[in-house]
């Protein structure tokens, strides 16, 4: 990355990293920006030399961000219906009946009417995350403690169950 | 699509794995443990005549069945008996052949392994007894899962169809009892990162389905080794086929005819004694 992409980039770089959502850009005068950010409130672009950092190079950027966060939000929404699916992932659908799962198994019992048989998140969280707990013979393997799932995954597995 | 196991409650399965456990430990003797084995997947699959089980997947599945009769029509595994029968009938370069190493009803011997050997005290699978020939008569020994010794313990497999199995009893000696007990082990222990058992798919979920593949019983199981696999276009050993096995649940395999995997064939095919060989086996 040479110099001048690195003014360039340097003030929204907080935005980035932060993982706030860009809600708004807001000019001022000719060359200078604010971006306001849902989190961290504004980032003015008063820094960017006004003639090196063109006006083209920022809409490309602000581009690029508005495309991170979508995609972003976007896969945190089927993140969870795809680890339930995924052979590589969580797989559930090898032992389980799922809505939409093509050619599903059926050692485990069909997954559906989540909250109505799991009230207490708890218990389903814990019965991802370490299946022997509620039976030491299970055919379920422990998810969580035997590190198939990352907290993360299994809680995104959680909310997206109570979508059945 | 889903698929309900009405016929299969998990009531009856618990009541007939708890009676299948309790026998094994009240009892613990080998053919108590194989009567044992046998009523369960009787009691579960009450059509399948206790003949049947050598076919695999194909005892249970009768959609795949009609596929496989075919195949077998035109065996892909003639290929590695021609080249088995080649093999058995040259004679070593120093003099001997195998047919000295497998005197009596050689070379359809395939139902007597794997045994027990006294004065070695360990488990000799047929492969086993192969290199041990060559080495006797001095020849290199064959790599396991090499396409040589596929195709000699396939061309025996062949020649011993229609033989009962016939393990002798390791209730008979204690370096042979323990040599079973810890087969017996390794069936039943959890392993992997995935946590399953060997029983954990062919004994409790024999017939259910893991995604489209379907679960053949454990009962049977290496009576029709090796096998053809069109998935891979090549023989595979019994041994391969534990490993391949070992490898889905995320476990570290063993070394072929290591140890673990000779007790587990010799506890495997002592559950499948008086059934008939009918390898070599066409697989998917
Ligand atoms: C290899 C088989 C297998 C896999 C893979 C599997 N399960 Fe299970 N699951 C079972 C079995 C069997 C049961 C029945 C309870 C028992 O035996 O412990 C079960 C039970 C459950 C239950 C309780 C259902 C009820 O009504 O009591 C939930 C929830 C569940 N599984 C979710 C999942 C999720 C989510 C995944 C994937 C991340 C998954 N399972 C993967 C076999 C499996
Ligand atoms: C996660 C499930 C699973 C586990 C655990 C598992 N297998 Fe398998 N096994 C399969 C599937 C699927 C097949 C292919 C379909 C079939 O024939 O059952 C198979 C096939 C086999 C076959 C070939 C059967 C034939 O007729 O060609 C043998 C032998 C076998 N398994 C032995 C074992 C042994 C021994 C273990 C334990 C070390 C084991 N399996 C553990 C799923 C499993």
């Amino acid at each position: 990355m040479n110099i001048y992409r690195m003014i360039c980039w340097g003030p929204f770089f907080p935005a980035f990293v932060s993982g706030n959502e860009v809600v708004g850009i807001k000019r001022v005068g000719e060359s200078s920006f604010y971006l306001m950010t849902e989190k961290a409130g504004f980032f003015s672009a008063p820094d960017i030399p006004d003639r090196r950092c063109s006006r083209t190079v920022l809409t490309v950027l602000l581009m690029l961000l508005a495309v991170v966060s979508e995609a972003k939000t976007d896969a945190q929404a089927v993140d969870g219906k795809a680890l339930v699916m995924e052979r590589a992932r969580g797989n559930c659908l090898a032992c389980h009946a799922i809505a939409d799962g093509e050619l599903p198994g059926n050692i485990g019992p069909p997954l559906l009417a989540m909250k109505a048989r799991f009230p207490d998140e708890d218990k389903l969280r814990e019965q991802i995350w370490d299946a022997t707990i509620r039976n030491p013979d299970t055919r379920m393997p422990p998810f969580g403690r035997h590190g198939i799932l990352s907290r993360e995954e299994v809680e995104l597995i959680v909310q997206y169950l109570y979508t059945l | 699509m889903i698929r309900l196991t009405t016929l299969w409650t998990p009531a009856r399965q618990a009541v007939l794995l708890i009676a299948l456990v309790a026998c094994q430990a009240a009892a613990a003797g080998p053919e108590d443990d194989r009567k044992a084995f046998v009523a369960y997947f009787q009691a579960r699959f009450p059509d399948i005549p206790l003949a049947e089980y050598v076919n695999g997947i194909y005892a249970i599945d009768q959609d795949s069945r009609e596929q496989w009769q075919e195949i077998e029509e035109f065996p892909p595994y003639e290929f590695a008996v021609e080249q088995g029968a080649a093999l058995w009938q040259a004679p070593f370069a120093d003099g001997g052949r195998y047919s000295d190493c497998f005197v009596g009803a050689e070379p359809g011997v395939r139902q007597n392994y794997p045994r027990y050997d006294l004065a070695t005290a360990e488990v000799v699978t047929l492969d086993l007894a192969i290199n041990r020939c060559r080495k006797k008569y001095g020849q290199a020994e064959l790599t396991f899962g090499g396409e040589e010794m596929l195709a000699l313990s396939a061309f025996m497999a062949l020649e011993s169809r229609g033989n009962p199995i016939s393990i002798e009893n390791p209730a008979g000696n204690p370096g042979a009892l323990a040599a079973y007990e810890q087969g017996k082990q390794f069936y039943y222990s959890k392993r992997g990162q995935l946590n399953f058992s060997c029983a954990d798919c062919h004994v409790t979920s024999a017939g259910l389905y893991v995604r489209a593949d379907r679960l053949s019983a454990s009962l049977g199981h290496p009576t029709h080794f090796p096998v053809y696999r069109s998935k891979l276009g090549n023989m595979l050993s019994l041994h391969q086929r534990f490993a391949g096995c070992i490898r889905d649940v995320r476990a570290k395999p063993f070394a072929l005819q290591s140890k673990e995997y000779r007790t587990l064939e010799y506890f495997l095919t002592y559950m499948s004694n008086g059934l008939e060989a009918n390898g070599p086996g066409a697989r998917k």
